[in-house]
């Protein structure tokens, strides 16, 4: 009987102390992705691993060095954490390995829907879901008798109204920051007209149309409620204006609304004002002008196995179940780990999943045209040019660039 | 000197040019006209946490044994040259067309990547050459009312923070669009 006790112990011991010790790893782990407080807490995750050196680069500029940083052999990132837009270069270049040997041998936590697959491959696991949709100050709506707007023409409203008051001269908020920020902005008003970027399954460019003009005029009037400088704010600098309560109604990422107002120096009235719904729709339209968004990890092809299952081991790691015990933890994201409860903070992004908003297109040539929107579409804000004019440069440009990568 | 003498004095440094300079150009110029191989395209199924769906995708497969059969690419003679990213013939002919006067012919060409970065090296050249040429005569002048024993130690002082100016310049011009 003792013996059995004391071996009873021992084994539960063991698992105790195991599991205390879980994360331990033979090979380094480097991780370059965006900067936002949830894969703060995903990088800080795959730290927590002992044995071997782990470093995260995590910037807004991730896009611009990922691939070049897992081009070489071996590749400076064991790791990429990217979204639905960015996996499509690490896919494009070939940078990154299928993932399903390794799923079957560390990955037993992980739901079946976290698991991206191209082409019947895991090429990537998935950890939460983003989109953007509408933050407001209720407080400054409810006093001049407004109500939440649920389509852009009402947010237009609002803010004439908001602006006569005098409460707030400039209260529309947007990340209209020149380049991928700005071409985003389009990219949700043009789905929202019920536009397409491509005709049919091609590469050949359509926005051209009469949805492309329909968006660019919304983004122009809606400008004119922002911010003179709107050309320059981006997620943070947007963020920055609404806690200084400079603005009353944006649409913003739901993976920093959250914690928007958990900033210090924010004043009571913006922090018990500030609301969130979910995405507005524009022009009639039944799909939201705005798109869905997974992030995920995914693990270089050019390194050595070691470091591959190394970065995987950490990786799951830093998305185990057991971080959702953590309240600031669990309201960062809309996680799509195992017994995530959704928080009051999730409502805009579980409103965007309801109402069939579109799922940001994982296709080739979408990072071609994402930039050369974002390019072309400064000098019409500022007024330079027509839509037309516009409209029409895009798609040149985009050729352009599609011809040199061989996809037209 | 003797021709003997010559061809050995000159030859390290001609074999260096040739490697380091001729060669890299020649390369340059053959790269210049070809460009990356036509991505073979297929339609997969994808899934992600909002369901699946039949995309278009690369064949990696597929393209990589078209790249290892003809690494340089595909041979597009002066294509690249002529696109709308760099001396855009076809733009800059319709704008030749559809243009009134010249003034509204270089308003429209202005708009294409090659012509706005040249008219804004030309405007920043012509800005900055005769207010540099004004300002060095300047200090020219004031250096050489200088007394003849700091002379020297000024005139050191200027050639450095010369140097440091352009280098700030080269920076602009080569690495700032």
């Amino acid at each position: 009987m003792k013996i059995i006790l004391v071996k009873v112990f021992s084994i539960l011991f063991f698992l105790v102390s195991s599991s205390a010790f879980a994360c331990s790893i033979s090979a380094r782990v480097s991780i370059v992705g965006n900067e936002f407080p949830a894969i703060q807490t995903v990088g800080a995750g795959a730290k927590e691993c002992k044995g071997a050196k782990v470093t995260a680069n995590l910037t807004a500029d991730h896009q611009k060095i990922n691939v070049a940083g897992m081009s070489s052999q071996p590749a400076e990132y064991t790791s990429a954490i990217v979204a639905n837009t960015s996996i499509v270069a690490l896919l494009n270049n070939d940078l990154i390995r299928p993932l399903d040997d390794l799923v079957n041998k560390h990955g037993k936590g992980l739901k079946k829907n976290q698991l991206i697959t191209i082409d019947g491959k895991i090429m990537a696991v998935a950890f939460m879901a983003n989109a953007q949709h509408l933050v407001y100050r209720e407080d400054i709506l409810k006093k001049l008798n407004i109500d939440v707007p649920k389509t852009y023409e009402e947010m237009l409203a609002a803010a004439k109204k908001i602006r006569a008051s005098g409460l707030i001269k400039n209260p529309v908020g947007g990340a209209y920051k020149a380049g991928w920020n700005l071409a985003q902005e389009f990219n949700n008003m043009f789905i929202g007209y019920g536009g397409s970027h491509f005709k049919g399954n091609s590469a050949e460019p359509n926005v051209n149309s009469d949805a492309g003009v329909k968006a660019l005029k919304m983004m122009k009037s809606l400008s004119e409620y922002m911010n003179p400088d709107f050309l320059t704010h981006d997620s943070n600098a947007t963020n920055a204006e609404f806690r200084a309560g400079n603005v009353a109604i944006m649409n913003m990422w739901g993976s920093r609304a959250a914690t928007l107002v958990d900033a210090d120096g924010v004043s009571m009235e913006v922090k018990n004002g500030m609301d969130i719904a979910g995405p507005m729709t524009v022009g009639g339209g039944k799909t939201p002008a705005s798109t869905l968004f997974w992030d995920g990890w995914t693990v270089a092809k050019k390194i050595s196995d070691g470091e591959a299952e190394a970065t995987f081991i950490a990786m799951t790691n830093a998305i185990r179940p057991s971080i959702l015990d953590n309240e600031d933890i669990r309201k960062q994201a809309v996680w799509l780990i195992e017994g995530y409860k959704p928080t009051d903070a999730a409502r805009g992004v579980f409103a965007a999943a309801k109402m069939n908003t579109t799922p940001y297109p994982m296709l080739p040539y979408a990072g071609l045209m994402h930039s050369a929107i974002g390019k072309e579409i400064a000098d019409f804000m500022q007024g330079k040019e027509t839509a037309d004019k516009t409209l029409s440069d895009i798609e040149d440009a985009y050729r352009a660039s599609a011809k040199e990568k061989g996809f037209l | 000197m003797k021709h003997r003498t010559f061809f050995w004095f000159i030859l390290p440094t001609f074999l260096a040019m040739f490697f380091f300079i001729t060669l890299p150009i020649i390369s340059v110029i053959v790269q210049s006209l070809h460009t990356p191989h036509e991505n073979i395209l297929i339609t997969v199924e994808n899934c992600d946490p909002f369901g699946c769906k039949k995309v278009t995708s690369i064949d990696h497969e597929a393209t990589k044994e078209l790249k290892n059969e003809n690494p340089l690419g595909k041979f597009v003679g002066l294509d690249i040259y002529l696109d709308r990213g760099h001396l855009a013939l076809e733009q800059v002919k319709q704008h030749w067309n559809n243009s009134e006067n010249l003034l509204s012919f270089l308003s429209l060409i202005s708009d294409l990547p090659f012509y706005k970065a040249i008219f804004f090296t030309l405007t920043f050249t012509f800005t900055v050459t005769p207010i540099m040429l004004f300002l060095g005569l300047l200090i020219a002048l004031g250096v050489n009312a200088i007394n003849r024993k700091l002379k020297g130690l000024i005139i050191f002082f200027f050639t450095f923070a010369n140097d440091c100016h352009s280098f700030n310049r080269i920076y602009y011009f080569v690495l700032d669009d």
